[in-house]
């Protein structure tokens, strides 16, 4: 770790791994590449420096590191070009107006229930890892991942209206249980 | 669940990633040290103001005393220092002013580590005034009294400190009592004092109703040593409390609650400032309990007015002097014919 000309061996047999979890979770709140990648480099960074630390539960911590970088670079992006909640959407695709709603609803949520949902839903953990990073029990971990889909779902419901009528009804967040998705034609991504 | 926000171009970690990786990891690292160098040096900088102004606002609580030009020696660090310790009934100026009920020269000798208690008895004939050593101190005149000690005995002085009773008291029980073994028991129906034989543990009330007792009864039989029975009393006492605060804390917090005692009930020479206190009270710990000796000023019984006084000669005064400077005492010094004895020291 102190020679900065290499990696160290347990930091560079899990990069990848880590940069890909990273990329998926800022790429699912930002939907850019070159800001994803530049979230996803700055949280490897950050678990580099620390990585004695990080390194016993460094999937998690990764995954949550880049969620808050990319929270910040949407906020950031709307202090720069301020979105009226009201104007038309028109400029906006679906998925784009998915990702607005899913930062905001994220941004508003208890700490714990936004932990859950970055670890289960944006790095797609699976929910003993959670538990474990979280130090809780499983259902614990699937209570907080229910209670904040729901809030999810409600808070994204104001745009549900405008996104349904392009997306045969679903608010666009979530894809419909696979079942319902037999019945109805999945929305474009 | 997500998947549909997903890049649908593949990710993979490629070199220039890496790359941007170690440069920013570096950048990082070079900000975590300056970022915990900036934290230590304002933790630093604060810990010393906040010192600083604690030590100020304390000294700022003492009450001082300006002694007339001349009146006071200055003393080089390391060199004995001479104290003219007053113990009053009030420092306050109500009530027609504060009465000297014992006044003290003590010698601290931090090379030596010795300290020498010279007591000067109450009806002692104050060469300056004329009248008793109590009164020395009515209308508050710390040179004065400064004065009186000095044209005594003759040693330049450095320091003078008075506490008065509440003080005394607040001072011993702060240091949680003072364990002392009396020989026989002990009573004084004017103080209330009351003490069985053998170790008791004193609280301050009951330690100032000791050093205070000039109605003494021992075993049931009335002390006719009188003051200077109780100058005695009070050096036994000191050199008690003495012994048993070397082994008390001085951690910051105990040094503030002797500071705040300070504040309420002394009064400093206004060349003593709070660090020069913490600093003679550190030599103070350094003394050894067996390396503290006291001795009361000499005396000739005499009437004055009417009056039962005390004179001192000039070779009483040298008597002292060699006290004072190193300690020694002159032969036998039993106490008067009769008189049962009383022997108090520290367990």
């Amino acid at each position: 770790m102190d020679d900065p000309a290499s990696l160290p061996a347990s930091f560079d047999d899990r990069f990848a791994g880590l940069a890909a979890i990273a990329y998926r979770v800022s790429f699912r709140i930002l939907g850019s590449r070159p800001e994803a990648e530049d979230v996803a480099q700055e949280t490897l960074a950050r678990a580099y420096v620390r990585w004695s630390r990080v390194e016993g539960h460094a999937e998690p911590w990764v995954a949550r590191v880049a969620a808050n970088q990319a929270l910040k670079v949407v906020s950031r992006r709307q202090r720069r070009a301020p979105r009226d909640p009201k104007a038309p959407a028109d400029d906006l695709d679906t998925v784009a107006l998915t990702r607005l709603g899913l930062a905001g609803a994220l941004e508003s949520l208890p700490r714990r229930q936004r932990e859950v949902l970055v670890l289960r839903y944006l790095a797609d953990l699976p929910e003993e890892a959670v538990a474990r990073h979280l130090g809780c029990a499983v259902g614990t971990v699937k209570q907080h991942a229910h209670r904040g889909l729901s809030k999810l779902r409600v808070l994204l419901d104001p745009g549900a209206e405008l996104i349904g009528e392009a997306t045969n009804g679903h608010s666009g967040l979530f894809r419909p249980a696979p079942t319902v998705e037999t019945k109805r034609p999945t929305p474009k991504p | 669940m997500l998947q549909h926000l997903d890049d649908p171009d593949p990710f993979d970690a490629s070199p220039a990633l890496r790359a941007g990786v170690q440069r920013r990891a570096a950048q990082l690292r070079r900000r975590r040290v300056s970022f915990a160098s900036v934290v230590a040096i304002v933790v630093v900088f604060g810990f010393a103001t906040a010192s600083f102004a604690w030590v100020r606002m304390r000294d700022d609580n003492i009450q001082r005393v300006h002694l007339a030009d001349g009146t006071l020696t200055d003393v080089a660090p390391s060199e004995p220092v001479d104290i003219v310790l007053v113990g009053s009934d009030s420092v306050s100026t109500e009530m027609g002013g504060p009465r000297a009920d014992v006044v003290m020269l003590v010698r601290l000798d931090p090379a030596a580590g010795s300290l020498h208690i010279l007591s000067f008895p109450r009806d002692l004939i104050d060469p300056r005034t004329g009248g008793r050593m109590a009164d020395v101190l009515v209308g508050h005149d710390a040179t004065a009294v400064v004065d009186s000690v000095h044209l005594l005995v003759s040693v330049p002085i450095h320091h003078y400190i008075q506490l008065d009773f509440q003080g005394f008291v607040a001072l011993v029980n702060e240091m949680g009592g003072v364990r002392l073994d009396v020989s026989a028991p002990i009573a004084d129906r004017f103080t209330g004092l009351s003490l069985p034989a053998g170790c008791s543990q004193l609280d301050g009330t009951t330690a100032l109703g000791l050093v205070r007792s000039r109605h003494l009864e021992v075993d049931g039989v009335a002390d006719p040593t009188s003051d200077l029975g109780r100058t005695t009393r009070e050096q036994a006492f000191i050199t008690a409390a003495l012994a048993q605060l070397s082994s008390s804390a001085t951690d910051p917090l105990t040094l503030d609650r002797y500071a705040r005692i300070l504040g309420d009930h002394a009064v400093l020479d206004d060349k003593l400032d709070f660090t020069h206190l913490v600093a003679l009270g550190r030599e103070l710990r350094n003394v050894a309990p067996n390396a503290i000796e006291s001795f009361t000023l000499p005396s000739t019984p005499a009437t004055q007015n009417g009056a039962a006084v005390l004179i001192s000669s000039a070779a009483d005064a040298d008597m002292a002097r060699r006290f004072l400077i190193d300690g020694t005492l002159p032969g036998s010094s039993t106490p008067q014919d009769g008189a049962p004895r009383l022997r108090i020291t520290s367990c």
